[in-house]
């Protein structure tokens, strides 16, 4: 296996030098994202890989079978995660069945791995064998239903981040600003909402000042109709609730005046609401805490925020977008897992 | 609203409620446009969200309901049916025996007090009073003629409310001043009254 783990090092380290120009090209064709950014995704995703991290994620998991790796088009270098795992856990072959939406990143993470003789290759047909599957919940169950009696199934669902911040000033502002901005908010480790604990007014205008900042440098991306129907409603939606709306060409933040969970149509549309102290904020979180994916927090010591039920990721705010390797991206148990 | 034309136009015969218990009585629906026929009669369907319902039951029963014009605003969707426009408007000219050009098409909804006629197969046009204008979500700008955007409508009859509704719907404007509807953003919630028909028609079941 450590053979593998060499492998996998030698094709991150191709696609870092002999491919990271067209890297960062079909990041930004497939996100919109502008140069600096897709610069960032790519030295950022490619950084996280070691041969201690890798090494650490060795196991039986999928030793001797053949697994197909069913992908959701999100975050542009998702790819590279989701196809190493069961690589350094013992599949004998990896399939991978790309989004229709996104499928040249993948298509270039295999062939750098495949180049290195790791037993991986494309196939969109139909997913045969055991099944690890990222995208909606419905899609799992779909998928889920489809597969052969005795196909071991591990699906990635449905996932959403929040933000739950203590105190405020510029320093928490220009990071969360970072979190909102990364991949427009299409991850399932972007934050949705932020719940502030202190003076929520001040951190919305302290986050709006922020991301005027930082689209300077990264600008937003352009939305489709879809999304910019979906953020258009929002906004409007948000205002008739009674938010206080501060709007950028960059971007929206709301401000509430009383604690309610809001979601957010992604492309850094992002609402901030108070709530009286950290207890409140786990109430708030409680009832979506099996889809809570990530949540940044400046409050890292004081756990009376954690909602019962919540297994995923704790990070400082500004690295809600940066998940260490130590296993998927959204480090929740399986939305579903078959046989159990 | 429409209680205020009934009472303006056929002050003898109040307009009549024909839901009950959140169910539509369609069999009422339908006798009542039977009495409407006379000579003196005015029946306006307000809307597909009515006079869908009465085609597709009579598709199985019912003979044909005479007019002189019909009126198809796009196609009904809901849990309870799916009905194409094509399909609907078929129905429409069958039902209502009229010639399948005599069926029109017309874009409006509730928010707004005016709205947009078909003048030719799939294209629209505002009375002067109101404007539908395809634009940009990223800067609210208008788009160029043939470019496919958000519809926006201005429309200055809503004196007591939002002059302005943007929309979810895609459109495109033509040379001619007319426009097209495309349907809805991806992702957009569904939205109009051939929602709410469709729970009055669930609860009919």
């Amino acid at each position: 296996m450590s053979a593998r783990v060499d492998a996998v090092m030698r094709a991150v380290s191709a696609l870092r030098a002999r491919d990271g120009g067209a890297l960062r090209d079909a990041v930004r064709a497939a996100s919109g994202c502008s140069e600096d950014a897709a610069r960032w995704c790519v030295e950022s995703v490619l950084a996280r890989y070691s041969p201690a991290a890798l090494d650490a994620l060795r196991d039986a998991r999928w030793e001797g079978r053949a697994v197909t790796v069913v992908l959701a088009a999100t975050v542009p270098l998702a790819a590279l995660r989701a196809v190493v795992l069961p690589l350094v856990q013992g599949a004998t072959e990896v399939r991978v069945r790309p989004s229709r939406r996104q499928r040249e990143i993948p298509e270039r993470v295999i062939e750098a791995l495949a180049a290195q003789g790791l037993p991986v290759h494309l196939d969109p047909g139909e997913p045969r064998g055991d099944v690890i599957a990222y995208g909606r919940d419905e899609t799992l169950e779909a998928l889920a239903g489809r597969l052969a009696p005795g196909a071991r199934f591990e699906g990635h669902g449905h996932g959403f981040g929040a933000a739950v911040v203590r105190g405020g000033g510029a320093g928490v502002a220009a990071a969360l600003a970072r979190d909102v901005a990364a991949y427009e908010q299409q991850g399932c480790l972007s934050p949705q909402v932020v719940l502030c604990a202190g003076d929520a007014r001040e951190l919305a205008a302290a986050l709006h000042a922020a991301l005027s900042e930082l689209a300077a440098r990264w600008p937003r991306a352009t939305m489709d109709l879809g999304v910019g129907a979906a953020a258009l409603q929002w906004t409007g939606a948000q205002a008739a609730l009674g938010a206080v709306v501060l709007r950028a060409p960059s971007h929206v933040v709301t401000v509430w005046d009383r604690p309610a969970l809001q979601a957010s149509p992604g492309a850094r549309h992002i609402a901030v609401v108070p709530v009286r102290d950290l207890n409140e904020a786990g109430a708030l979180l409680a009832p979506e805490a099996r889809h809570l994916s990530c949540v940044g927090t400046d409050a890292l010591e004081d756990p009376r925020w954690r909602p019962e039920g919540f297994a995923g990721r704790v990070c400082a705010l500004g690295e809600m977008q940066d998940p260490p390797l130590d296993g998927p991206e959204d480090r929740r148990p399986p939305t579903r897992v078959t046989p159990r | 609203m429409l209680a205020r034309f009934a009472e303006r136009w056929d002050p003898e015969h109040p307009a009549p409620f024909f839901v009950r218990g959140g169910a539509l009585d369609l069999a009422a629906v339908i006798d009542s446009v039977r009495d409407a026929q006379g000579p003196s009669r005015c029946w306006a369907p307000p809307s597909r969200s009515c006079t869908s319902p009465i085609c597709l039951d009579a598709r199985t029963a019912a003979p044909p309901l005479r007019a002189q014009r019909g009126h198809a605003d796009g196609r009904l969707q809901g849990r309870a049916r799916e009905v194409s426009e094509g399909e609907l408007r078929a129905l429409l000219s069958r039902v209502l025996e009229v010639d399948r050009a005599q069926v029109v098409g017309e874009y409006g909804m509730t928010e707004l007090s005016s709205q947009a006629w078909e003048v030719a197969p799939g294209r629209f046009r505002a009375p002067p009073w109101m404007r539908v204008t395809p634009i940009d979500p990223n800067t609210l700008a208008r788009k160029e003629i043939g470019e496919v955007g958000l519809l926006r409508c201005h429309d200055l009859l809503n004196l007591g409310s939002s002059a302005a509704v943007l929309t979810s719907d895609l459109g495109v404007l033509h040379g001619d001043g007319t426009f097209s509807v495309l349907g809805r953003a991806a992702g957009a919630t569904p939205r109009g009254c051939a929602r709410a028909m469709d729970h009055l028609l669930l609860g009919a079941r």
